[in-house]
């Protein structure tokens, strides 16, 4: 599904990746394989362990048991160039824009390129606290650019966005990871963010994968594209717990399976 | 418990330790002025935010680095509070000081002056420590505008 004919990004391969909190068992036995340069997005309830499953990956945190590792073509180094851009934007107040770009000894070009791939080369002299939600957002993603990641680890960074910033930094997301052939990685809350971005959306439910799909779309993508509609649905429908069916087993699960995803039949009839 | 101890009780004993001149008023001003110093300087690096730290740290910020673009920033409205603390705790030990155990200064002059009803005299002394004062809390105050430009609380010129 990647568009980039040279793939940059780095594959990852879990085995029965394990984490618990105490007596809380958030990871139980994870499997999970992202390929170079895939865009993987994992939604699932609060708690469900997506945050914790993304901190692994940021090597921000340590399993309790199983394998982790990084697969695929790498830049030349053995170490893999991760980042993560965080549901809060996490600027350095005290640093210009672009000195918060520069951040992690960064040459100047680079992070200047960067801020310009995010349409903020104005703001380069301006301090975090004067700029809007969407703008800082778009500085940690100019940041984590920077360092030309070979995985971007994305934490719900559009959460607290209102809907049209958030449905610009969907374009400028997906723009970048063509551009850059990173392998993107993103955890979200919103189904419909999931279809816009992913080529792959798994479900985390409980502590494994409860669902996997592959999301077959053009891109760019429509939100009012029937198979969109489509594809949100049926997860919706996975994430609600709501069954979709009609009283008349046989003749819905038929709809279902002619219909998705093509139809937004489920939408309909939820 | 060394810091609950008031340095002007100190007195008499730095007195004994160390005569009337200049490193007893040395030593009291130092005390003085080290706690609050020390005690907003722990407390702002304390507080500084753990998902900074965390972000800066994975973007592969660490040791004197990561100090020096991290902790310190974060720290320094807390430091720079215990600056202008410890600047009126200053005069404060040094007006006690000079008055107390003292053969010349500002607030020897003013406690001669009283010996000879010389109102005047002590007016001055009054005003000067007034003056000085001022002076060091305009130099703190330049110094916050200054390191803490990029905070809203201190832009233009609106400074506690």
């Amino acid at each position: 599904m990647t568009e980039q004919s040279t793939s940059w990004g780095v594959g990852i391969r879990a085995r029965n990746l394990q984490r618990h909190f105490g007596d809380l068992t958030v990871l139980k036995g994870l499997d999970l394989d992202i390929r170079a340069g895939e865009s993987l997005v994992i939604i699932g309830r609060s708690g469900c362990g997506k945050s914790t499953l993304l901190r692994l990956l940021a090597g921000l945190d340590q399993p309790d048991g199983g394998q982790l590792e990084f697969t695929g073509e790498t830049s030349g180094t053995s170490d893999h160039s991760v980042r993560m851009m965080y549901q809060e934007p996490r600027l350095l107040p005290w640093k210009t824009v672009i000195e918060n770009v520069e951040i992690g000894k960064v040459e100047s070009a680079r992070a200047k390129f960067a801020l310009h791939e995010v349409e903020l080369d104005s703001k380069s002299q301006e301090w975090p606290a004067s700029l809007s939600g969407g703008q800082k957002q778009r500085v940690a993603l100019a940041r984590a650019l920077a360092h030309r990641p070979e995985l971007l680890l994305l934490d719900e960074p559009l959460g607290a966005l209102d809907a049209l910033t958030r449905s610009t930094m969907h374009r400028l997301i997906e723009t970048l990871w063509q551009e850059h052939g990173f392998t993107l990685v993103m955890v979200t809350h919103d189904v419909s963010e999931a279809v816009m971005l992913a080529d792959r959306v798994i479900v985390l439910d409980d502590g494994a994968i409860g669902l996997d799909v592959n999301i077959r779309l053009p891109r760019p993508r429509v939100a009012t594209d029937p198979a969109f509609v489509g594809y949100e649905a049926r997860l919706l429908e996975y994430l609600t717990g709501v069954p979709a069916e009609a009283p008349d087993e046989t003749v819905s699960k038929h709809k279902r399976a002619t219909l998705l995803p093509e139809s937004g039949y489920l939408a309909i009839s939820n | 418990m060394v810091r609950n101890i008031p340095h002007l009780a100190l007195i008499p004993l730095v007195i004994l330790w160390f005569g009337i001149d200049e490193t007893a008023k040395i030593f009291l001003v130092a005390l003085g002025s080290v706690f609050p110093i020390y005690l907003n300087t722990y407390h702002g690096i304390r507080n500084v935010d753990p998902q900074l730290l965390e972000m800066a740290r994975s973007y592969g910020v660490k040791g004197f680095a990561l100090f020096w673009h991290v902790v310190l920033p974060g720290a320094l409205p807390s430091i720079l509070v215990g600056v202008r603390f410890a600047l009126g705790f200053m005069w404060l030990t040094l007006i006690v000081a000079e008055t107390i155990s003292a053969t010349d200064g500002i607030g020897y002059l003013a406690m001669d002056a009283r010996e000879f009803m010389q109102t005047d005299v002590v007016l001055v002394a009054i005003l000067l420590y007034a003056v000085l004062g001022k002076l060091a809390d305009l130099c703190a105050k330049g110094l916050e505008l200054w390191w803490l430009r990029w905070h809203p609380a201190y832009q233009r010129g609106e400074g506690v």
